[in-house]
């Protein structure tokens, strides 16, 4: 399993030897007929403990389901075990979180192997081979007790990402072992002890412990000791991490896509099939579906001249289809343009404003122009410039404001009339982290708050993995790839060892070591490189090869799969550094199309 | 849609355009100064030719003040041009195309700015003119008459920048028609009466020129009095250019940002 893919990771692991959890007893409930399948809780319950399964099982939070995990990520009937003519099948049951095999999300029955992982909420259970023995529960499976409800980290970003821990206990995170309770070592950014959750009457803080690059609480350097609240985001290094307190269900677990917010209708959807755009003899998007669901984050990656631009512009009407539907909150681009538009905000990939106005100018624009009362605009100008913290800088010109400004008031000025779908084309290019963060807070807000539905292209894999809950790449025009980025991560599976030897002629020799762990890569560093075979995860055992065969090595580096990777293996390119290029080339290519007026459809009569 | 709310659509635009276009001095100023220096030079050095028998005036001020207020709205091709081209290339187009805008309501404001700049500049060439010696012999009411013809012949000007910007989508090639126009105005009877013109070709020209009708409009205000068909013949070009023009900006804008 790879590091940050579930809560079994290393990283949890390490956390959970410091930490309190309070124990899980269980008692048991009756199942049927012969054994065909052994489970065992790896995770969120009595660690491998194993119980046989002979029949259809409920699984859930609900006490009259045949598996109760009272966990409070896991829905009332989470989901269901189903008997197949060999084998079991698992199927989600319509829960708030998902039902996740292999980091996997699973929509409809799932059929499941020994080896598979499933994945309830907080919990982790382990599917194995059908050996029971002695002291094994036959017939019988476990009812797990409620695990108290702790204060939450979901590693949103970085070395854990994915990873989602209790904190019932002080946790320090750092980078060196023996000084810090969670590692982060691939971080030089990280102190060695760098920051401390603490647990505080149900409640968690935060404190730096005097790191050099300092702890970013909401995109704001943390002075001191600050109380945490249910979403807020703290930053260490690469790492994100986003505070979850008990009895807050509003953010969901990083591992799961996001739960349908309370105002998030299924009238919020994205459903696009066989959408095709041709220009010319040019097939700039070849025939690609998708289904973004309400109050998800989607986000849209592709290499050069890949469509993602002109897919955006043919979702938000600025280009007619060739062929293929799309509806936006059910209504046909092509032929509801009036209806979409009124449903959707979009903020495209140059932040298109006057540099002789300023903001309230911009918002006082807008806002006439959706048609909103001049009794109301000033109101709605008022608040959404201060969520996007522009109040103070509202009278000045936007020509002189900076990137982060710019792409901040553009947001405020995609939802003046309250869309239910929003629309970024490369909403962060060019920004400071800071303001990336501060964009990335207000994004995940409307999502979690207003129940909105966001489609997003970026050119930064970071963000994709912070911010989506489902990654779509294109490439080609064609979708290569689709899934929650964890589970992405976890298709192309198995980490990468690299070494550069100091001397040249020793690259043969260390290449001739490296295929004893697994198969040769590209390396990225002028070395040699290998992914690893399953089951190889130990850094110490290929340094110790290398000793063995007495090459010297100026650097051995492990890469955990990052999207990149994804990315690479996906369309054989890497998108990191070329990406701004690609991503305005294309932006290029659809301004000429739109400048040329090429393909552009029929004129709208009610225009 | 209501066409209150196209009122307000046009409204709200046109104040982004009439402030976006006094705000850029840079674009600005040399569109009024020059026709300002033309008219200084021109006035100087056309003293002799009021001396030419047949001549309509004494006062060749008088007689190049209109081709100074024609001249500066055409002027207007160029902001105009430059305004609607500049919010293609930059996705503000875009912007306003995924609100419920009305394609009419977005050309006829784009004309705001140029509309009351030029209004502007049309009065202050038309005072410069009467402080440097020029005078109007329709009196206030043709001095009125003048200030319409220009606005008209502006909108016209600015229907024809528009038009280049929504065709070309660049900024730069719809500032490329002023210099047509320009060509045009000097191939009129800017600076000599048609029926003065010696050189046969040119006279050619000037005739079938529409800019020469567009010329002798206001002049005839300035030197003869009210001439009915000087005055129809130079409002019915500015008004049939701006209508051509305009629908024609309509209907290629409908078809590029809209579906």
């Amino acid at each position: 399993m790879q590091r940050g893919q579930t809560p079994a990771s290393a990283g949890a692991r390490r956390w959970m030897r410091a930490s309190q959890i309070a124990p899980i007893a269980a008692d048991h409930i009756r199942c049927a007929a012969v054994p065909q399948l052994t489970l065992a809780i790896i995770e969120g319950g009595e660690a491998e403990r194993e119980f046989s399964v002979t029949a259809m099982l409920v699984i859930g939070r609900d006490p009259s389901v045949d598996l109760v995990i009272t966990d409070a990520d896991v829905s009332a009937r989470h989901a269901s075990l189903i008997p197949l003519d060999v084998g079991f099948a698992i199927e989600d049951l319509g829960s708030t979180n998902g039902t996740f095999v292999n980091g996997r999300r699973v929509s409809s029955a799932h059929e499941v192997r020994p080896g598979d992982r499933i994945q309830l909420g907080g919990t982790v259970l382990e599917v194995r081979a059908d050996t029971p023995h002695a002291d094994m529960p036959a017939v019988q499976v476990t009812r797990v007790k409620q695990i108290p409800a702790l204060p939450m980290l979901v590693f949103l970003a970085g070395q854990l990402q994915g990873t989602k821990m209790p904190a019932g206990a002080p946790v320090v995170i750092g980078r060196e072992l023996g000084a810090a309770d969670v590692i982060l070592d691939q971080d030089t950014a990280i102190s060695r002890r760098h920051a401390a959750f603490s647990p505080a009457g149900g409640g968690l803080t935060i404190q730096d412990m005097g790191s050099t690059n300092g702890t970013l609480v909401n995109g704001r350097r943390l002075a001191g000791t600050a109380a945490l609240q249910t979403g807020d985001r703290v930053q260490i290094g690469d790492t994100v991490i986003e505070v979850q307190l008990p009895g807050d269900r509003a953010l969901a677990p990083a591992v799961a896509p996001a739960p349908a917010p309370a105002q998030a209708t299924h009238a919020n959807n994205i459903e696009v099939n066989g959408l095709v755009k041709e220009f010319g003899a040019h097939r700039a998007v070849d025939g690609i579906n998708l289904l973004v669901n309400p109050g998800e984050i989607y986000g849209f990656l592709g290499p050069n001249g890949a469509g993602k631009s002109t897919t955006v512009h043919m979702l938000t009407t600025l280009l007619p289809p060739t062929s293929g539907t799309a509806l936006i909150a059910g209504y046909d681009v092509a032929r509801d343009g009036a209806s979409v538009r009124s449903t959707i905000g979009v903020a495209l990939q140059a932040a298109a404003l006057d540099m002789h106005l300023n903001a309230w100018e911009h918002m006082e624009m807008q806002t006439a122009l959706h048609g909103i009362p001049k009794a109301k605009r000033r109101k709605i100008a008022q608040e959404l410039l201060e969520r996007v913290a522009l109040t103070d800088a509202a009278g000045r010109l936007v020509g002189g404001y900076s990137g982060g400004m710019k792409r901040r008031l553009d947001l405020a000025l995609a939802l003046v009339h309250s869309p239910r779908v929003l629309f970024l084309d490369e909403p962060t290019t060019g920004l400071d982290p800071q303001s990336r963060t501060a964009l990335w807070e207000e994004v995940a807000r409307l999502v979690r708050e207003e129940g909105m539905t966001v489609f997003l292209t970026t050119q930064y894999l970071e963000e994709a993995d912070v911010m989506a809950d489902r990654v779509g790449i294109i490439d080609h025009g064609e979708m290569v790839a689709e899934d929650t980025p964890a589970a992405l991560k976890a298709e192309i599976g198995r980490p990468t060892v690299e070494v550069v030897p100091v001397e040249r002629s020793d690259f043969a020799a260390a290449s001739e070591v490296l295929t004893r762990f697994g198969e040769l890569a590209s390396s990225t560093h002028g070395g040699v490189a290998a992914r690893l075979r399953p089951g190889i995860d130990d850094l110490a055992d290929v340094i110790r090869a290398l000793d063995e065969a007495s090459i010297r090595v100026t650097n051995v580096q492990l890469h955990a799969p990052t999207l990149d990777d994804v990315f690479l293996v996906k369309t054989g390119r890497s998108l990191e550094g070329g990406a701004e290029q690609d991503a305005s080339a294309e932006e290029a290519g659809v301004l000429e199309q739109l400048s040329a007026g090429a393909g552009i459809g029929a004129a709208d009569a009610s225009r | 849609m209501s066409s209150s709310s196209v009122d307000l659509q046009v409204r709200a635009l046109a104040r982004r355009s009439i402030k976006r276009t006094l705000r850029q001095p840079v674009l600005v100023v040399p569109n009024v100064i020059f026709p300002l220096f033309m008219l200084a030079v021109l006035s100087s050095a056309g003293k002799e030719i009021t001396h030419v028998k047949g001549f309509p005036t004494h006062s060749y001020i008088t007689f190049i003040i209109s081709a100074t207020l024609i001249q500066g709205a055409a002027g207007a091709t160029t902001l105009a041009g430059n305004a609607l081209g500049n919010d293609i290339e930059t996705g503000f187009l875009s912007r306003l195309a995924l609100t419920p805008v009305k394609v009419p309501a977005l050309i006829a404001s784009q004309l705001a700015g140029v509309a009351v700049l030029g209004f502007i500049q049309s009065v202050l060439y038309l005072l410069v003119g009467l402080a440097g010696g020029a005078s109007i012999k329709a009196g206030v009411g043709g001095a009125l008459v003048v200030l319409a013809l220009a606005l008209l012949a502006i909108l016209a000007f600015g229907s024809i920048g528009l038009l280049a910007a929504v065709r070309t989508g660049s900024a730069q090639q719809a500032q490329g028609v002023f210099v047509i126009g320009l060509g045009l105005l000097f191939m009129s009877s800017m600076i000599m009466p048609r029926n003065l013109i010696t050189s046969s070709w040119f006279k050619e020209v000037a005739t079938y020129n529409p800019m020469s009708y567009l010329v002798e409009a206001p002049r005839s205000l300035f030197i003869t009095g009210w001439n009915a068909q000087s005055l129809e013949l130079g409002a019915g070009i500015a008004a049939g250019a701006l209508i051509v023009f305009l629908a024609a900006s309509i209907a290629s804008l409908r078809t590029r940002i809209l579906q």
